[in-house]
């Protein structure tokens, strides 16, 4: 089963392409990141940055038309998924590589019974039968925390609060132990209190199965205690990718760094809350060099000029910036004089 | 629900009870009697007339005396066919309007889902937009236009139906109608779907069952058919009355003897009780067909059963 380098998922140069009337967007322009078997990955970015687009393309979920995935190798499990029949894809999905989505309110089907939803799943991959398949489905209920779950089992989706309609999520894309998790947002649409608990949820149910994760949020505070690595996308293309102590320690790129400082600090009161300025750019319409020039703190005049190089900073840690050494050292000088005081 | 169709159904006696009574008033407003022709009745005659159905008591007399036979259901017997009681015309005629009713719902119903759901899941293809120009068309000409240039084509220049003749059913006499009637319905259902079809396979949920590595087939079958036809439900429960009760044009275009043309008829003739319970008739249907359409709209989303 193993490809044998301890790679669960390798994305390589990965690039999908929106066609529109408005000229065509690349959403994911040339992607590349491996997932270890057993390790969690978290892609942050803000709205529009591609990540969903990437995690979709993975599974071969884009729309097309309008979507077109251009080029690229999404090799799992020593397989390109890419090059798949559409029956093989069927086969991963669900069974190997299940998703949950941001908005548990509109995710699950509406007209049909929560354990029928569940149901459908190991029907489908393991063969089971009607009885195996709902007393599957009721043990899965009861895995996520859903009290009661012999009888909430034939409710419906309206009957079930938020936080409890992500855990039915979860524990329908868990039935068939799949081997990864793709988790989309997951917490966006709950509250506080709600987050922690479907975080920690996701959490256990990792140790418990080994299952990997992608974590996709744009929640710095979500990926921060959940990843092992993490990657930050900006315009559809990865701008830092390490792991996540040292990308929280050390960030190599002003963009990471913009992000970084946005974060609002309990500890201290004072003082207004750092903002990158301007908003993300109209993919459809990228200027020739960086597409963070326009918004970048520490821009000069090559930025506007040419796109910058992936500079790789330590074996597992590369950024996507012109001055990303200068930025990597100033990060460490401002970590010694912070540990140094 | 128990308590939802009772009281749907208490509600329904007042609307019958109203629409009667506007029916009542346009007949009795319009100018002439069923008595009227071309020549003028000797005034002995006229008073005859007059005193046997009890035109010369005041209006609101009639009117309460009307109404009353009506609530126990007796529609008394028309004016112009001596003899035949109002609930015999019906019983005679519904039979017809209901069987091309029926058949031209079921052609509506089969064609226009599949052409929909097909236009909708082959979104902006050549598919689509052929089957959205037909049915704009469909929608677009009228059925009195449709009947007979489909008589023109098939009966008078390739002879192979009959242009207008009732043989009952199964007989070729009963393709041009349906055809004709079911045609705008068909057109209307197709767009229905397609665009609740449309709305239904961009939503999280259809996207759910994707992820969950179900064949298309299967996405489209168990998770979106369900709520794509939504639409499509509350426009066929009224639907479904209008044809059965008969539609006029149509009726009048073949000459069936269904109630649509028996209503034409009793119109013309001033034959009140056949007037008044054609549609006290077809009021009833209506409302009926609108309740049975909101249970069926409880059963297809538990989200309002509640």
């Amino acid at each position: 089963m193993s490809t044998g380098n301890g790679n669960l998922l390798e994305v390589r140069d990965l690039r999908t392409y929106f066609h529109t009337e408005d000229g065509t967007v690349k959403a994911v322009d040339g992607v590349t990141f491996n997932l270890r078997r057993g390790e969690t990955l978290g892609i942050v970015g803000e709205s529009g940055s591609g990540k969903s687009v990437t995690t979709l393309s993975i599974i071969r979920l884009i729309q097309s038309p309008p979507g077109q995935i251009v080029s690229g190798e999404v090799v799992f499990d020593g397989r390109d998924i890419l090059r798949l029949t559409e029956n093989e894809v069927r086969r991963i999905r669900g069974r190997r590589i299940a998703m949950i989505f941001q908005d548990p309110m509109t995710s699950l089907n509406p007209f049909m019974k929560i354990s029928r939803q569940l149901m459908e799943m190991t029907r489908l991959h393991l063969g089971h039968s009607k009885a195996q398949a709902y007393a599957h489905a009721v043990k899965m209920l009861e895995t996520v925390g859903i009290p009661d779950p012999r009888k909430r089992a034939d409710d419906y989706p309206h009957e079930f609060s938020g936080g409890m309609r992500q855990r039915v999520m979860i524990g329908m894309a868990l039935s068939c132990q799949p081997e990864l998790l793709i988790a989309d947002e997951p917490t966006t649409a709950l509250d506080v209190t709600i987050q922690a608990q479907i975080l920690e949820l996701i959490k256990t149910l990792k140790q418990e199965t080994g299952t990997s994760v992608i974590l996709i949020t744009h929640d710095l505070g979500v990926v921060a205690g959940m990843t092992d690595h993490l990657i930050v996308m900006y315009a559809g293309k990865v701008f830092e990718q390490a792991p996540t102590r040292e990308l929280f320690a050390v960030p190599g790129n002003p963009y990471t760094k913009g992000l970084l400082r946005s974060v609002p600090d309990p500890t201290s009161a004072r003082g207004t809350l750092y903002q990158i300025r301007g908003l993300p750019p109209d993919v459809a319409h990228l200027p020739p060099g960086c597409p963070f020039a326009p918004r970048c703190d520490r821009v000069e005049e090559i930025c506007h000029r040419e796109f910058p190089p992936f500079v790789r900073l330590t074996p597992d840690h590369s950024s996507l910036c012109h001055f990303a050494g200068e930025v990597y050292e100033e990060s460490r000088l401002e970590r010694e004089a912070i540990s140094g005081q | 629900m128990l308590r939802f169709i009772i009281r749907r159904l208490i509600i329904t006696i007042p609307t019958i009870l109203v629409v009667i009574t506007i029916t009542w008033g346009l007949i009795r407003l319009a100018p002439g009697n069923f008595y009227t022709g071309d020549k003028a009745l000797p005034e002995a005659i006229e008073q005859n007339i007059r005193e046997k159905y009890g035109l010369d008591e005041p209006w609101h007399e009639q009117y309460l005396r009307t109404m009353s036979h009506i609530l126990r259901l007796d529609f008394g017997t028309s004016l112009k066919y001596e003899g035949k009681s109002v609930n015999e015309i019906i019983a005679r005629s519904l039979p017809v309007s209901a069987t091309v009713g029926i058949l031209a719902y079921l052609l509506a119903l089969i064609v226009g889902i599949t052409v929909g759901s097909i236009a909708a899941l082959k979104q902006n293809s050549k598919w689509d937009y052929a089957s959205m120009t037909l049915a704009m068309l469909g929608i677009s000409i009228p059925n009195f236009v449709l009947g007979p240039i489909l008589v023109l084509f098939f009966s008078l220049t390739l002879y192979w139906l009959p242009p207008s003749r009732w043989d009952g059913f199964p007989s070729k006499s009963v393709i041009l109608p349906v055809i004709t009637l079911s045609a705008a319905y068909m057109a209307y259902i197709a767009r229905l779907t397609r665009a609740g079809m449309l709305e239904v396979l961009r939503s999280d949920y259809i996207r759910t069952a994707r992820s969950k590595g179900l064949s298309e087939t299967q996405v489209v079958i168990r998770h979106a058919l369900r709520g794509g036809l939504l639409p499509v439900v509350s426009y066929t429960g009224p639907a479904l009355a209008f044809l059965l009760t008969g539609t006029v044009v149509v009726e009048r275009l073949f000459v069936l003897p269904g109630l649509g043309n028996n209503f034409i008829q009793a119109s013309l003739n001033r034959d009140e009780p056949l007037i008044l319970g054609i549609v006290a008739f077809i009021s009833m249907t209506l409302l009926s067909m609108n309740l049975l359409v909101d249970i069926a709209y409880g059963f297809l989303d538990p989200r309002i059963r509640h």
